[in-house]
């Protein structure tokens, strides 16, 4: 049995080929079924998503992987020369190294990101249903879930603000104890104050409302992010009540001067006041950051934090491949372990095939044995067989756990003339 | 000595509680659920040591600087461990922990006379009452100072915006606020009936309800530092940057009270006979 990994991915590949080779959801199934009929392969998984197409597979030896590559460019219609150069092979190690790192986030464009772990698990509950995994991939796929959810526990990979709408809404928790209680206010109702905004929507906030120039463009954003508009007219009525202002309006000047927020803190009391100003050029006076309670973020702030947060999560790659390194041994060790499962079932069943055989020709040939004999003649001969079987059994396990097995699978099975493949299989159906 | 042994398992209780806090800020865990248990730990063994103290003296432990000690970082641990669970408690426990070690391991260092014997004047039925609940308002204190700090060291890195691993680490300044206003909402009420109840053991003792003796002065400067933040809380409802200046001043206040007069300034409180 081989792991094998054939993609490409946005590091290797332009999108335009990744477009070309990406298999959607709801073609898996067929695809699967494809592949294993016509590469001939026992176990496999593909993974497509926007950044990456691989197939994971499980074959006979170490040179299916081309025929795995010819497969995707035939399945998905694209001559050779036009896929070829991006694809990578890797093999065993390399192959389960690599399906740890993607579920990490390691391999991702944004280092760390959640989505792909769920792309993962997906691709997995596909090729499940149409049973076009086993023993093999099964293992593999849960425990690189189990990986992936370890690294981002265990290290701060997939912490922090991925971008200006998120490092909006952890500073805004950083603020206020509850989003649900805040209220929020969009002044302006640009793409990007959308995306703060449901950024902020979804860690929690509520009661949103919209000031626009437009009544029509606030009515629109308010639909969208379940908020209410108001008048722009009310803005400095309203402002008090808000705790956190978005500003990104198309003004050529502040809207937001520094002694209407003075106004409004003072009548907050107090109450601090989250001031986010992504438009270009400012919204808000700049002066006004230096109001007690008043925290003005702009868009090169956000941006900054987004930077940061990035760098900070580069720096827990090194973390998270000591954990994968761990998990590969652990990986590696009980998959040997579990090699070793069907030889000794077919040893044992041959032992106790041929042990059969002599009983029934036994039999044959003294038809007057007692009852009570024939009894104690197969007591001895499975005695006799499970004595026999008892070293080489705990041998085998020993062997094939080991890091370097001293004595090749196949070798054990020439020697005892067993074929453990029918088991293998039985047992992955079992799975 | 059992005692001895006592002691020592309630400090490594505390620093074990403040490291494992601190563990789970670094982690970002939202609970920090192990480092509350192993706190909690920390402050059953701080009370059956208290306890034992009682009966070794046959009085109740709460006559010298010592034993004042013991019960406000007993109070500290308790009163932290009893306020509904904020969100991102890590941070504020780590402090609280911190403390509570810092008062218990000065209290076994500190003078405190084994003695069974009680000065006549200090025996009254109001001594008890008034030297517990002043020492638990100074655990209030202690931890609205704590909070206090936070919430300006929290201001100012986000008015900097030097928001980087550790600044999310810190409880929100929402949190802290609220959280300094509970402790001061519970400890300025024992503090008032340490103050009421003290004058009432004067009167009976030295037939006077008030003599300004430095302690009582500086009590009074610590009351009504508190007061002026419960108005400002309460009244003005002014929360944010000033009124947790406030807490810092006041605390500056309770320490004067409590250790600064006793220990440099004498007068008929002075723990050091």
């Amino acid at each position: 049995m081989h792991l094998v990994v054939v993609g490409l991915n946005h590091k290797t590949a332009p999108v335009e080929t990744r477009e070309q080779l990406s298999i959607e959801e709801s073609r898996l199934p067929q695809a699967l079924n494809d592949l294993t009929a016509r590469a001939q392969i026992s176990e496999s998984v593909i993974l497509s998503t926007c950044n990456r197409t691989e197939v994971y597979a499980c074959c006979a030896s170490s040179d299916h992987d081309q025929r795995i590559a010819e497969w995707l460019g035939s399945y998905c219609n694209l001559a050779p020369q036009r896929y070829a150069p991006y694809l990578y092979f890797l093999h065993e190690r390399e192959a389960a190294a690599h399906l740890f790192r993607v579920a990490s986030g390691i391999d991702s464009m944004v280092t760390g990101e959640d989505q792909i772990l769920g792309q993962v698990k997906t691709a997995y509950s596909i090729a499940r249903k149409v049973r076009s995994t086993g023993a093999v991939l099964n293992y593999l796929f849960h425990h690189a879930i189990s990986v992936g959810k370890r690294v981002r526990t265990e290290t701060a990979i997939g912490r922090g603000a991925f971008s200006v709408g998120s490092a909006a809404a952890r500073l805004a928790e950083s603020i206020f104890d509850n989003l649900a209680e805040c209220t929020v206010m969009v002044v302006g109702a640009g793409k990007m104050a959308e995306q703060t905004v449901l950024n902020l929507a979804g860690a929690g906030a509520k009661h949103i409302l919209v000031a626009n120039r437009s009544r029509s463009h606030a009515a629109d954003l308010a639909q969208r992010c379940g908020g209410r508009p108001v008048d722009f007219g009310d803005l400095e009525a309203v402002l008090p009540s808000a705790d956190i202002v978005i500003a990104s309006t198309s003004a050529r000047e502040p809207i937001i001067k520094q002694p209407m927020l003075r106004r409004a803190i003072s009548a907050r009391r107090g109450r601090p006041m989250f001031v986010i100003d992504i438009a270009v050029p400012r919204n808000v006076d700049p002066s006004a950051a230096s109001l007690d309670g008043v925290f003005l973020y702009n868009i090169d702030d956000l941006q900054a934090v987004v930077e940061k947060d990035k760098n900070a999560r580069k720096a827990e790659i090194e973390r998270a491949e000591i954990i994968i390194g761990e998990e590969l041994e652990r990986f590696f060790q009980q998959y040997r372990a579990r090699q070793a499962v069907p030889v000794i079932s077919a040893m044992r069943s041959k032992f106790e095939a041929i042990r059969q055989a002599e009983i029934n020709k036994l039999k044959r040939r003294f038809p007057e044995l007692t009852s009570e004999q024939m009894e104690a003649i197969e007591a001895m001969t499975r005695s006799m067989v499970s004595k026999i079987c008892h070293d080489p059994t705990l041998r085998i396990k020993d062997y094939l756990a080991s890091d370097k097995p001293p004595v090749d699978v196949n070798v054990l099975c020439e020697l005892f003339g067993i074929c453990p493949d029918a088991a293998n299989s039985e047992e992955g159906s079992k799975q | 000595m059992l005692s001895d042994i006592l002691w020592i398992i309630a400090v490594t209780c505390y620093s074990a509680a403040a490291a494992a806090f601190l563990w789970s800020a670094g982690t970002f865990s939202t609970k920090a659920t192990t480092a509350k248990a192993v706190a909690a730990a920390g402050l059953l063994v701080h009370a059956a040591l208290m306890v034992l103290l009682g009966f070794e003296l046959g009085r109740v432990p709460l006559t010298n600087l010592r034993e004042s000690l013991l019960f406000v970082g007993w109070a500290v641990m308790a009163f932290f461990l009893a306020t509904r669970s904020t969100r991102r408690p890590a941070v504020l426990g780590a402090a609280a922990a911190l403390i509570c070690a810092a008062l218990v391991v000065s209290a076994s260092v500190a003078p405190g006379s084994t003695c069974r014997f009680v000065l006549p004047v200090l025996r009254s039925r109001w001594s008890v009452v008034h030297v517990a609940a002043s020492l638990g308002g100074y655990a209030g204190f202690a931890l609205a100072f704590a909070a206090g700090a936070l919430y300006c060291v929290n201001d100012s890195l986000l008015k900097n915006k030097r928001v980087g691993r550790w600044q999310t680490a810190l409880p929100s300044l929402d949190t802290l606020d609220r959280f300094a206003y509970k402790m001061v909402a519970l400890g300025f009420p024992l503090f008032t009936l340490g103050v009421v109840t003290g004058s009432m053991w004067a009167q009976s003792a030295w037939g006077t309800y008030w003599s300004w003796d430095p302690k009582e002065t500086w009590s009074l400067v610590t009351w009504l530092v508190y007061a002026a933040y419960l108005h400002v809380r309460v009244f003005l409802g002014r929360r944010g940057k000033f009124a947790n200046r406030l807490l810092l001043i006041g605390f500056a206040c309770t320490l004067i009270t409590f250790l600064g007069v006793s220990l440099f300034a004498g007068g008929l409180h002075s723990y050091t006979r």
